[in-house]
């Protein structure tokens, strides 16, 4: 059946590939590959599929029917061949035997030796090159080669005629001379000689008529077996049958006077596929003179085969003779196990999340559980079983408390929806369809702009809610103050900004926005301007107030007036302000008093405010503070203007009501260090503009109580810049250490400080020019330091409680441990500690290296020499850990014992040091966590339970 | 046929629907959820989790993922394990204003509690044997007194039992229990002796000489002395091998004291500094200054977060021993002789001949929010000068000794209320302490693990890392000194230029100097350009000031 759908298709193929084939013939390669081009030719499965079946099942075929008569068959074989082709080779002739089994041999044989000769790599260079090309050294062959094809073809189709698709053969046609050639060439490879013919022939002459008929009655049987015959496939067969007796004779002339011509022209691919049959031809004939003129190329005898050509023209057209020659083997194989890859592979993919999943899995249990075992069990819901429960099932029927066969309200409504939904008719229901699915959009579209609208809420919106949340802060605040509780500094500086700024904002008087509205006049018509013209005017008034001092009293509705009105700025101008204010300093007054009352002074520096001097210079400050808070409360309760509170804020100015203003003041005027100033107590005054002043505050107790450290510094005279910089850096901290600050008996005790200071000068480049001038003015400067550190100590003292039963010991303390000069030794030890962890500099200079040594070398020369020295890297001061703790030294040698419960290198896997510390951060034993904690941090990673553990049998997942 | 698709359409709307209220619920479940996690994380977590998107390799990525979840889980499940302590510290309360927690006496709270309870407060006259020390066992069953004038005896105090019962005839300065109630050791005038629960002399530590105070550290097995000489010498109990030989420098030293979180010993000096001790240094590791005057005693919480110090100068200072800083300053009427902090952070302080007791001093360091004002507690002004105080663990009682005998005082809310039988069990039997004395010898830890921070076990060498890093990819370039100093300075004193000036010979031409005079001359280059725009900009008779 296929053959007849073979037939019936070629026609067209020819006419589709006429002109490349004829090109072809005239061996060109460029236009058989144009030609290939042109007819689009599938060639890797078809073709696999073709191949694989003649290299497999054929030649099992083969032997499988050697095996049976081999005797009998090599005579048919051997005529059949030499009918054919009309030469054979003695060598095939003579091993008779060989030749049924090694058809077969024989031609991988060949196959094997062309593929050797190429390879692989070149097979895929020359693909579609290296057949034509044999054609094209052969082309006579060619007209011998076509009978043969049907013969191959027939056989194919006849071990897998079921399994021939006919759309399939298509394109085999257009391919298979090219096959056939490619078989032609490796046969003429291999086979050195021509045989003779004639006796050949006319065994084959019989052979063939008997290998027809067998051929024929299969091909009935196949007709009859396969349904889906086409008519037209029956009928070409009868054509065939027809023409059979008249052409056959020309045919077989033809084929003789072609042998002779070219006697070593033959294949023995397509004899091996073949059955033996009379004509070489298996079955019903396809193969028709037609067929053969294509590939003729001698010109006379195409003239003399004119007529022969116009009768077949008339006729149908016969097999085109073009199927594929199966691929050589190795190809065929790797086609084969290319495919079997793909399929392996889809199965073993299925596979792969599983075998991922079990792999990360902490932890697997074997046996592993059936994924569809657990799944079976579903609840459903109870079905009453006893009296009882059908009895409350029923009520609860009844009541609607639970639905009846324990279906629910909305299974039940779909239901229904469903069984309508049926009744009704079609039109009806792709309407309902379309007003749910506009239903749905716009749903959509207003959730899409509410987003919208959530994203940018209008300014008005803003406003509002802005308004409103300040006014929540206000009560709260409010609140607050009457809890008793301050609000923050940072609120009061941050209402002070809004204040600023509102001051500064487009709603001011002067603003251009004002402006604009004054010169348009557009209050006349647009509401929002006058309103906020009005607004504008309302506000200034009640700054005018606030300058003056006056409370300025607005409503609760003042703030829906302005969240109503345009206004974009805060409404700093609430009464709150200066309530908040005014509280705020009375209960600063208030502390300051009680703190007055208290009188004893205590704090870390208390016993600093022990020394005589301090205690007058207190009692002056008491004096005038007490009379800035009389005069602060009287203006407070008696409603004095603040205008003349100002006024006397710049002849004095206490506490931190007047810091700024002193600030101020202390940049403008230029001061000279020597003067006495008395009313600077501000150290922030002191603090920024006299450099000089701090370092006669700060170096000198430093300098005289280290009466060690001088002789030392001498001998460190390399590193004493390094040192000054120290000593800076420590000087405001030692500042307020009450301990530093020198008492007369002290000083008196000292035994040489004299002496140490003046080696102190000579070493310290910037103290001499300083110290000599200050020596006048020293005590002066002492009383303003102290003075200066009591009044930080008023202010930090604050919020520090009493303690002043402990005050009289204070003395007591001090003159106990007069003579301990704890601290100063603790400093020395931390400077020694510092060195010691520092940078070291390594002298490896050699004497006499590079210059002079020994005796008689003067000092000068001695001192040229060069010196060779080494730093060896150590903890800078600033980077020590205890560089801002004055009283702690903080070992930074590396513990080498420890360093071997570390780890030396980050481990693999992590990335940085954050994530293997982290791994190790919790504990896993059971004195630190759960019990569940540790199990399951414990838990091995597999684990074997009872069971038979089985294969999986499929994927998991 | 078009049926399924309105249903699907329907199911579609019906979520949006239900919508608002099931986020509601499932937002609040949320946020409790995450108030949840947050208040374990508290208490149970162990710092910041790392950023698991940082990973950029995907499995340590899965791997850290986890391991965060592990962490929560744990957190969680030790929150909810709370519930499986059923005790509560209860402290005394006063009902107003007036009333004073420090005023109420024992007698009273005696009256108001349990029999059992009240048998536990109580008295022992010993006037003779002079000022007695104590020590509690670590599960607080037992109780050593040691008398100055050598009169040592142990005994089961809830009991009443004796246990032994020693005259040693020669002046005792400490003794202290060793891991268990079945040995203690002894530091008397020349040498440090260990006895065992019989009062039989098992060791003499010779090398422990004239021991003035002796600390035991109980998961190193680290008996440790401060010696008149200024040494502190670490023994360990479990091989009887000296671990380390310390010198202070610092002369006799006047309190010892370690830290139970990282087994660190505090030494007190008569210059007013505490010097911080690990065997595996030879100088300290931190020395701080922390009185005017010696040290008088000094006391560690139990997280190791604060130390507790009083001084000669009359102080009682609280420091933050995380910061080293000092947080409180409190002042004493008389010098404080003895401190000790209870588990649950009540600070005893016996000073003279009266004792009180602080609570929440620690709280407030914490809050920042000022120095407590008054004691929690306080006893004593009988005439009885107290020499040491000491907490027994898991009770809510203050062992006071003092120069007339040893008193046992009830401080409610002293002692933690739930015990970890794994740790230290009051109840334990005899099995069971032999078991623990097996189990806690296997997990004995090495003095080598001593450190400042605890938690340096396991951690990278940040310092061999680095090297190794470096070995690693060797061909990484060194850092470019050119690179540094390029940019840095102008004019004259540039870098680059002081660098051609100091560096290297003139008569040196290498390649750094060519670079070097190179970049020099690009500057140089540069600079005149600059000023070339600068005095056309200026004009003719301007251009001179060109700068």
């Amino acid at each position: 059946m296929p053959r007849s759908q073979t037939q019936q298709r070629n026609p067209k193929d020819r006419s589709a590939q006429k002109p490349p084939q004829k090109r072809k013939n005239g061996r060109s390669l460029n236009a058989l590959s144009i030609a290939e081009k042109q007819i689009p030719t599938r060639l890797g499965v078809r073709r696999s599929r073709l191949g694989a079946y003649d290299d497999g099942s054929s030649r099992k075929r083969n032997t499988g029917g050697d095996d049976e008569d081999e005797e009998e068959e090599t005579p048919h074989y051997k005529r059949r061949r030499t009918e054919d082709t009309g030469s054979l080779d003695g060598g095939s002739d003579s091993e008779g035997h060989e030749w049924t089994l090694g058809q077969v041999n024989s031609d991988d044989d060949s196959e094997l030796d062309s593929d050797e000769a190429l390879g692989e790599s070149d097979e895929e260079r020359f693909e579609g090159f290296t057949f034509r090309a044999s054609k094209s050294k052969n082309p006579p062959k060619k007209a011998a080669a076509k009978p043969k094809k049907p013969v191959e073809i027939n056989l194919d189709e006849d071990v897998e005629e079921s399994e021939e698709s006919d759309g399939e053969d298509y394109d085999e046609d257009e391919d298979d001379d090219l096959g056939e050639d490619a078989v032609d060439l490796t046969t003429a490879w291999d086979m050195n000689a021509a045989a003779d013919e004639e006796e050949a022939m006319e065994a084959a002459k019989k052979s063939k008529r008997a290998a027809r008929d067998d051929s024929d009655e299969d091909s009935g049987s196949e007709a009859d077996s396969e349904s889906d015959a086409s008519e037209d496939g029956l009928s070409a067969s009868d054509d065939d049958d027809e023409a059979d007796p008249h052409q056959l004779s020309k045919l077989q002339d033809f084929v003789q006077s072609m042998d002779t011509g070219k006697p070593t022209k033959r294949t023995q691919k397509s004899q091996e596929q073949a059955k033996p049959s009379e004509y070489g031809l298996t079955s019903s004939n396809k193969l028709t003179v037609a067929d053969l003129l294509p590939s003729i190329t001698d010109t006379r005898l195409k003239n003399s085969l004119k007529h022969i050509d116009s009768v077949v023209q008339s006729s149908k057209a016969g097999i085109p003779g073009k199927l594929d020659a199966p691929l050589a083997k190795r190809q065929q194989d790797r086609l084969d196990r290319t495919a079997a890859y793909e399929k392996s592979k889809e199965t073993l993919n299925r596979w792969l999340e599983t075998v991922k999943a079990n792999r990360r899995a902490e932890h697997l249990s074997f046996p592993l559980r059936d994924p569809d075992a657990e799944q079976s069990h579903r609840l459903e819901a109870a079905k009453p079983q006893t009296d009882l429960e059908s009895a409350i099932q029923n009520i609860l029927v009844e009541s609607g408390l639970v639905e009846a066969e324990g279906k629910s309200a909305e299974d039940q409504i779909q239901e229904m929806e469903e069984l309508q939904a049926r009744n009704v008719p079609l039109e009806e229901i792709q309407a309902r369809r379309a007003e749910l699915r506009k239903r749905r959009d716009l749903l959509f579209r207003e959730e899409v702009r509410a987003k919208r609208i959530k994203k940018i809420k209008s300014k008005s919106y803003r406003r509002v809610h802005r308004k409103e949340r300040e006014k929540m802060e206000q009560q709260e605040r409010q609140a607050l103050m009457e809890a008793g509780v301050d609000p923050d500094e940072m609120d009061q500086e941050k209402s002070e900004r809004q204040r600023a700024e509102a001051r500064m904002g487009s709603k001011h008087r002067d603003s251009k926005w004002a402006k604009g509205l004054k010169q348009t006049g557009r209050t006349a018509w647009d509401e929002d301007a006058r309103n906020s013209q009005a607004d504008l005017a309302q506000r200034e008034d009640e700054l005018r107030k606030r300058i003056e001092g006056k409370r300025v009293s607005t409503g609760e509705d003042d703030y829906l007036g302005s969240s109503s009105s345009e206004s974009e700025d805060e409404d700093p101008w609430n009464e709150e302000g200066s309530d908040v204010e005014r509280q705020k300093i009375q209960k600063k007054l208030s502390a300051l008093e009680s703190n007055d009352n208290s009188g004893a002074v205590k704090g870390p520096h208390a016993d600093l405010f022990e020394m005589k001097f301090m205690k007058n210079a207190d009692a002056a400050r008491k004096e005038q503070n007490d009379a800035e808070l009389r005069k602060l409360n009287r203006e407070l309760h008696g409603g004095e203007s603040e205008s003349e509170a100002e006024s006397e804020v710049g002849r004095r100015k206490f506490g931190q009501s007047a810091k700024p203003e002193t600030k101020s003041r202390a940049n403008q005027v230029p001061k000279n260090e020597f003067e006495e100033k008395l009313d600077s107590d501000d150290e922030d005054a002191q603090a920024p503009g006299s450099d000089d002043d701090m370092n006669i505050v700060t170096d000198r107790p430093a300098k005289q109580q280290s009466g060690a450290r001088a002789d030392k510094s001498t001998t460190q005279s390399r590193k004493s810049s390094n040192q000054r910089k120290a000593a800076e850096e420590e000087a405001p901290v030692e500042e307020e250490n009450p301990w530093l600050v020198q008492t007369e008996r002290t000083n008196r005790r000292r035994t040489g400080p004299d002496a140490q200071e003046s080696i102190d000068i000579s070493l310290d480049a910037s103290q001499p020019e300083v110290t000599p001038a200050k020596t006048q003015s020293k005590k002066q400067q002492k009383a303003k330091a102290a003075l200066a550190k009591k009044q930080f100590d008023e202010d930090g003292s604050d919020d520090e409680d009493n303690v002043p039963v402990l005050l009289k010991n204070h003395d007591l303390v001090k003159r106990a441990f007069a003579g301990d000069e704890v601290t100063q030794d603790f400093d020395q030890d931390k400077m020694d500690t510092i060195e010691d962890e520092g940078d070291q500099v390594i002298d490896n200079t050699l004497q006499g290296w590079g210059s002079w040594a020994g005796e008689g070398v003067s000092k000068k020369q001695q001192k040229r020499q060069k010196r060779d020295l080494t730093t060896v890297a150590g903890v800078k001061p600033q980077q020590r850990k205890d560089a801002k703790l004055d009283r702690v030294i903080i070992n930074q040698k590396r513990i080498q014992k420890n360093k071997k419960y570390m780890a030396t290198q980050l481990p693999h896997q992590f990335e940085s040091k954050q994530q293997y510390e982290r791994s190790l951060r919790m504990p896993l034993g059971p004195e630190w966590s759960t019990k569940e904690t540790f199990q399951s941090g414990t838990k091995p990673r597999v684990m074997v339970k009872q069971g038979i553990i089985k294969p999986m049998e499929k994927p998991m997942m | 046929m078009k049926s399924p698709l309105s249903l699907h359409d329907q199911e579609d709307i019906r979520p949006k629907m239900a919508g608002p209220t099931s986020k509601m619920a499932v937002a609040t479940d949320d946020s409790a959820a995450k108030l949840r996690l947050q208040e374990a994380e508290q208490i149970y977590g162990r710092g910041q989790g790392v950023n698991a998107k940082s990973a950029r390799d995907k499995k340590l990525r899965a791997n850290l993922k986890r391991q965060e979840f592990k962490h929560k889980e744990a957190v969680l499940q030790a929150k909810d394990a709370e519930i499986l302590l059923e005790h509560t510290e209860g402290f005394l309360e006063p009902e107003g204003e007036l009333e004073k927690t420090y005023k109420v006496r024992q007698d009273e709270i005696q009256e108001s509690v349990g029999i059992e309870t009240a048998k536990k407060g109580f008295e022992l006259k010993l006037p003779d044997m002079g000022p007695y020390r104590m020590d509690y066992t670590r599960n607080g069953r037992d109780l050593l007194l040691a008398g100055r004038k050598g009169h040592v005896a142990t005994m089961d105090w809830r009991e009443g039992k004796l246990g032994c019962e020693l005259q040693l005839n020669e002046t005792v300065r400490d003794a202290r229990w060793l891991h268990n109630n079945q040995f203690f050791a002894v530091a008397q005038k020349k040498h440090t002796y260990i006895y065992d629960h019989q009062g039989t002399e098992l060791h003499c530590l010779s090398k422990h000489l004239e021991p003035l105070f002796l600390e035991f550290l109980p998961y190193h097995f680290l008996l440790a002395s401060a010696q008149m000489s200024g040494h502190l010498k670490y023994t360990d109990t479990s091989t009887g091998q000296i671990v380390a030989e310390l010198p202070t420098r610092l002369g006799k030293p006047t309190a010892l004291a370690q830290n139970p979180w990282n087994a660190i010993l505090h030494v007190g000096h008569q210059n007013g500094t505490v010097t911080l001790w690990s065997p595996n240094s030879q100088t300290p590791l931190v020395k701080a200054l922390v009185h005017q005057g010696p040290v008088r005693s000094m006391a560690m919480d139990r997280q190791g977060r604060y130390m507790v110090s009083t001084g000669q100068d009359q102080k009682m200072s609280v420091w933050d021993i995380r910061m080293y800083r000092e947080v409180h300053k409190y002042s004493c009427y008389q010098p404080g002789a003895s401190v000790s902090i209870s588990d649950r952070g009540l600070t005893a302080v016996g000073w003279g001949t009266q004792m009180s007791v602080w609570r929440g001093l620690f709280d407030a360091a914490a809050a920042d929010v000022g120095k407590v004002q008054s004691p929690y507690m306080a006893w004593g002004g009988d005439g009885q000068r107290i020499e040491n105080v000491r907490w027994c663990p898991y009770e809510d009682i203050l062992g006071v000794g003092h120069d007339q005998g040893f008193a046992s005082v009830i401080v409610p809310g002293a002692g933690e209320p739930n015990f970890d039988s794994l740790e230290a069990n009051p109840y334990e039997n005899v099995r069971q302490r032999q078991e623990q004395e097996v189990h806690s010898l296997l997990t004995k830890l090495q003095p080598d693990m001593i450190s400042l921070d605890p938690n340096v076990i396991g951690k990278l060498d940040t310092v061999s890392d680095q090297k190794y890093q470096q070995q690693r990819n060797p061909d990484q370039k060194p850092e470019d000194t050119m690179d540094k100093i390029k940019n840095r300075g102008r004019g004259r004193n540039s870098a680059l230029r002081k660098y051609l000036r100091k560096k290297g010979g003139k008569n040196v031409i290498d390649e750094k100097r060519l670079k070097a005079e190179t970049l020099r001359k690009e500057h140089a280059a540069r600079h005149k350009e600059k000023l070339k725009a600068e005095r056309n900009d200026l004009g003719p008779a301007l251009s001179r000031f060109a700068k």
